[in-house]
């Protein structure tokens, strides 16, 4: 009875845990998609900041419902749910965070959160660029386009700010009890 | 500072640095410069357009302009206007305009350098 209840509270903390951090990434997804920048396309991607402190803290299977969630919320209430841009939004983002998930969980002790943060952030976007691409204009020669050469630039930065946010969540976070 | 880096970290950012400046050295086409402009939408039959003269074709989403050998997208029906905000794509340019909402791309129609001109016999 005793292991039962632990292990309500344990799926009660995760279904609590999802709900709270998915609508959180969703209002930083829809905030910074009313943000102009000077490079259109061009997105920081805060929300996944939260993504990978669940990433960090092991807790992949939040994660990975942050993600879905995240994409699913942020589309809705951008009004662009199941349109090419949510499918490329959950595509990249998917990606994105098995890959951050499988560094993290196999090279941790080589690679920085840094370094984890900036993979996803620059394999989040290529793949959205490569599949929109494959989608609607397959001639595209990908050896002479300098679009990806400015994604990748601008996703090491981005993936620095997302680890600077993540070190300041994480300290934040480090005694918190839910 | 462990959070910020670690040995491995020197790989993974030489090899960024190398998938960033790959494009750009073996780019060949940046001194071509392209005559006609091709317009397509979502899976539909593209359509190429002459930039030699200055003028403005109407499409049912948007408009594009064409000034002095340059193009560039105005007064489109999209909600965010990100296509306009690209700007002006030249000539000689291999980069893309591109509207996510209508699914429109437009760039420069480059010819092959191995393409055949014309064949005499």
């Amino acid at each position: 009875m005793k292991s039962l209840n632990n292990q309500t509270m344990t799926y009660q903390t995760r279904v609590f845990r999802i709900a709270l951090f998915s609508a959180l990434a969703a209002i930083l997804q829809i905030l910074e998609s009313y943000i102009s920048l000077p490079l259109p396309f061009f997105r920081i991607g805060l929300a996944n900041a939260i993504i990978l402190l669940f990433v960090i803290k092991k807790d992949y299977l939040t994660a990975f419902f942050i993600t879905l969630n995240k994409s699913l919320l942020g589309s809705f209430f951008t009004g662009k749910l199941f349109s090419v841009v949510f499918l490329l939004s959950l595509s990249g983002s998917i990606t994105a965070v098995m890959l951050m998930i499988l560094m993290f969980q196999l090279c941790h002790k080589l690679i920085s959160v840094n370094m984890i943060s900036i993979s996803g952030a620059v394999v989040n976007n290529l793949v959205q660029y490569f599949l929109f691409i494959q989608l609607y204009d397959k001639t595209t020669d990908f050896s002479l386009s300098y679009i990806s050469s400015i994604i990748i630039i601008f996703s090491i930065i981005a993936g620095w700010l997302i680890a600077l946010t993540v070190y300041h969540l994480e300290k934040l976070t480090a005694n918190l009890k839910f | 500072m462990i959070f910020f880096y670690k040995p491995g970290d020197i790989l993974l950012y030489l090899l960024l640095a190398a998938g960033s400046l790959f494009p750009l050295f073996v780019s060949t086409d940046s001194n071509q410069t392209s005559t006609l402009v091709e317009v397509s939408a979502g899976r539909s039959q593209s359509q190429l357009l002459s930039r030699n003269s200055d003028s403005t074709y109407s499409f049912p989403t948007f408009q594009l302009q064409i000034k002095s050998g340059s193009c560039r997208i105005i007064n489109s029906t999209c909600s965010d206007h990100l296509c306009e905000k690209m700007g002006w794509l030249d000539s000689s340019s291999s980069g893309r305009i591109i509207c996510l909402p209508h699914k429109i791309i437009i760039k420069n129609k480059f010819n092959k350098p191995d393409a055949v001109d014309e064949i005499s016999e």
